[in-house]
């Protein structure tokens, strides 16, 4: 189920409604297991077994992971529990990628494999909820948690339908204190959830699908026309779009679940406002950025045995988030020049804590923005061919802008002025000091915006992640 | 997290919601009375969710599904209403798409296990060049990737949405409405309507037909001055169409390759620049294949055509009829239905 379908704001009363009149804490949280599998299933009933066994087999495996008297046995459980989970993403993501990849090199010694005959259709966000559900048992492992005694509890807490496809990517220690304390819908956090979820359908549906999509879908479908002044709109468009896509969801997700009761963290904090790319990365889809630092940086070691270690660390995990994105090595080139960055902030600023000023601030600032938004290119490609065609296409002589295009520029201005002006304050901030008159005022314009942008629905792009 | 409210503040955040929402309506109603003081009536809009829901309806043996695919001439000329009450034994499914020539639907049928029902492929020789055939493959490929219980009560509900307000035709969207005030120009008035089913028609009476008939003569007349495939090319190509006829067959569906009246330099592209004994009739003589042209049916060449394409909305259920005693006179219809009442 998408949040910007029809099919949603039905599901979304149901639940609301059933949340308020179910009386009792664990039959409450029944209904939101329930509703939250309801929610999966909308789009492919098969695949709530994966989830299901997924939960399951990890609820156990954290089990045995602290009841294991030795070492080397916990080591044995959590090893499980991440080859089986890791292994179930590997063959349902990257099994095309890994045969196609194996195959080309078997093929310059002369050996020939069938073509990948499988088949197998991506489930819905597979990465978010293995991530979280392996972020658990290493959690229990490292002895930060306790393993939960409720499976039920557990299995909500990976599949609650406000992040499951998504994200945010919850942390055991964030959601757990929520399953102990009864919460239930309310006024207030009616209001407040819902003022969330109208900002995350504006930028989703009005942003990202009428203002931006457009130009940037025009300009993919058409490399070998494209002028210099199209590329660079559709750049700064996919810019735009993919931010709006990605934080309209994690929006969306704060704000169903805070209608419920429940808090999920902030995923995007006005990442174009970044000053260097460690910053960015403070700033943009905050629950990945922090899992890889907690479970794959910090577990390489990450910056606890020297500058040549520590640069090793940083580029072997934004190699692997950039892989994380996407079965391709376009996903691989972006997150490798990502790593390549943060590598070199980090040489040429060394370990200083804290922003630096005056031209120097301005300087990192504009750096960023330009190599963040460059980096999308090979980001939205399908493959290295048309990221060289399309950075081809930017020496090519400028062409007077189209409408659509105009409006995505001046759309992406603003939002980089909005987010320069707002840059460390989230919404909560924001509301608190807005009159409610003008809050009114400003909900109204939202509300009308979003029914008057009646184009085709598109997919969330970070789904297929 | 949450953040931290006084007591007066969801009362407060309560008051400004009401006050929005009261807004939001008035300012929405006041712009829907716009829309249709311009001229914009209210009405479904195809999209690939209405065609998902059509594209479900296939499978099934009682009754057996007569799946209409094609371009805009079946789109606007077949009524299925009208088929229903001829052939009542038989489930008219509409799967036309405007502008887009039908291969790519036809291969994704036969590959289908489960399909086994009549297809009625509205194409002409042109359409058949295989520079076309996945004219129709997004359409193909939203259904199988993307289609799913979710959009299915999402377009149910949105259909009653587009019934009842025109602010959901994107022609009243607030970014046309930006455009044409920075640009200038009028709003677009739709020239066709839909129904659920996806049967629809042209509403002539809402643009000029001359304009419209010069506009699909200038076109026909731009492609037969592009190379044409030889009779040889043509044939090998069909070869493969016809696997796929066989594929249906072999379930216990059949297809039937049917062209619909047209006109004018339109009729010419298929009269002088493709030899009709050379293509169409050499591909209709192919084994298992079953072709029906507008020139063998009585009656049908006489049929208005007002922009030399397509035939008025009061002429579809003559079309259709048409259409449907011939297949029967010619026993192409399933042997299960009870035949053209």
């Amino acid at each position: 189920m998408q949040f910007d379908s029809l099919t949603f704001l039905l599901f979304f009363v149901l639940v609301l409604a059933g949340a308020a009149l179910t009386r009792g804490w664990s039959a409450r949280k029944n209904l939101l297991l329930v509703a939250s599998y309801v929610f999966y299933a909308a789009w492919s009933p098969a695949f709530t077994l994966l989830l299901a066994g997924a939960s399951v087999l990890d609820w156990f495996l954290a089990r045995r992971i602290h009841a294991a008297a030795s070492p080397s046995a916990r080591r044995w459980w959590l090893a499980a529990s991440i080859v089986l989970n890791i292994g179930t993403l590997a063959l349902f993501k990257y099994g095309p990628f890994l045969h196609a990849n194996l195959a080309a090199a078997l093929a310059m010694v002369g050996v020939h494999i069938d073509p990948w005959s499988l088949g197998l259709v991506l489930p819905v966000g597979i990465s978010f909820y293995t991530f979280q559900s392996v972020s658990y048992t290493f959690d229990v492992y490292r002895r930060r948690v306790e393993p939960i005694h409720s499976l039920r509890d557990f299995c909500l807490f990976v599949a609650f339908f406000p992040q499951l496809v998504a994200g945010p990517i919850v942390r055991f220690t964030q959601f757990a204190p929520q399953l102990v304390e009864p919460r239930a819908p309310s006024a207030a956090a009616l209001a407040q959830g819902a003022i969330w979820l109208t900002w995350g359908l504006f930028e989703k549906i009005v942003l990202a699908d009428t203002v931006f999509a457009p130009v940037v879908d025009a300009a993919w479908s058409n490399l070998a026309n494209l002028s210099s002044s199209a590329a660079l709109a559709a750049t700064l468009a996919f810019a735009g779009q993919i931010f709006c896509d990605f934080a309209g969801y994690s929006c969306c997700a704060i704000g169903a679940a805070r209608c419920l009761g429940f808090a999920l963290p902030l995923n995007f904090r006005n990442p174009y406002a970044a000053v260097g790319f460690s910053d960015f990365w403070k700033r943009w889809h905050i629950s990945l950025s922090t899992w890889l630092r907690d479970y794959l940086y910090i577990a390489l070691g990450g910056n606890r045995s020297g500058a040549w270690r520590t640069y090793r660390n940083l580029m072997l995990t934004m190699l692997l988030g950039g892989l994380w994105h996407g079965a391709g090595w376009n996903f691989v080139l972006w997150g490798g020049c990502h790593g390549l960055l943060l590598v070199l902030e980090r040489r040429l600023r060394g370990e200083r804590d804290g922003e630096p000023r005056g031209l120097s601030r301005l300087a990192w600032a504009g750096f960023t923005l330009v190599a963040v938004v460059a980096l999308w290119i090979p980001f939205r490609s399908p493959d290295f061919a048309s990221t060289a065609q399309f950075l081809q296409a930017l020496a090519t002589p400028w062409t007077p802008l189209d409408f659509a295009a105009t409006l995505a520029l001046a759309a992406f201005g603003a939002l980089l002025l909005v987010q320069w002006r707002v840059r460390d304050h989230d919404l909560d901030a924001l509301l608190a000091r807005t009159p409610r008159a003008l809050l009114a005022i400003l909900l109204a314009a939202l509300l009308v915006l979003i029914v008057l942008s009646p184009g085709d629905t598109h997919a969330f792009i970070y789904f297929q992640f | 997290m949450p953040s931290s409210t006084s007591s007066s503040e969801p009362r407060a955040l309560g008051a400004a919601w009401a006050l929005a929402v009261l807004l939001a309506a008035a300012a929405l109603f006041l712009l829907d009375r716009h829309g249709r003081g311009l001229g914009v009536p209210a009405g479904l809009i195809d999209s690939m969710q209405l065609w998902s829901i059509q594209r479900d309806r296939v499978y099934g043996d009682a009754p057996k599904a007569v799946v209409f695919i094609g371009a805009s001439r079946s789109a606007y000329g077949i009524d299925p209403k009208t088929w229903r009450s001829l052939v009542p034994a038989t489930k008219p499914v509409m799967l036309s798409l405007n502008g887009r020539h039908p291969v790519a639907l036809l291969r994704d049928l036969a590959a289908d296990p489960d399909f086994r029902g009549l297809v009625v492929c509205d194409v002409d020789t042109h359409g058949l060049l295989r520079r076309w055939w996945d004219m129709q493959q997004d359409y193909v490929d939203y259904y199988h990737r993307r289609w799913n219980l979710n959009w299915r009560v999402h377009r149910l509900a949105l259909n009653a949405w587009q019934r009842a307000s025109v602010l959901a035709n994107p022609a009243l969207g607030w970014k046309a409405g930006l455009q044409r005030w920075v640009e200038g120009g009028r709003v677009y008035i739709p020239v066709t309507r839909i129904d659920s089913n996806r049967g629809g028609e042209i509403l002539f009476d809402r643009f000029d037909p001359a304009a419209s008939a010069k506009a699909f003569d200038d076109d026909a007349d731009r492609k037969m001055r592009e190379p044409r495939p030889t009779a040889d090319e043509f044939m090998a190509d069909a070869r493969q169409i016809q696997l796929w006829v066989r594929q249906i067959r072999a379930r216990g569906g059949n297809v039937v390759f049917f062209q619909p009246p047209v006109s004018g330099r339109v009729a010419a592209l298929e009269h002088e620049y493709f030899d009709r004994a050379a293509y169409w009739d050499a591909f209709a003589a192919l084994e298992g294949i079953q072709a029906l042209h507008f020139d063998d049916v009585p009656g049908m060449g006489r049929l208005a055509l007002p922009d030399h394409s397509h035939v008025r909305g009061a002429d579809r259920a003559t079309l259709t009829r048409l259409l449907a005693e011939e297949l029967q006179r010619r026993g192409w219809l399933d042997a299960a239905t009870t035949g053209v009442r």
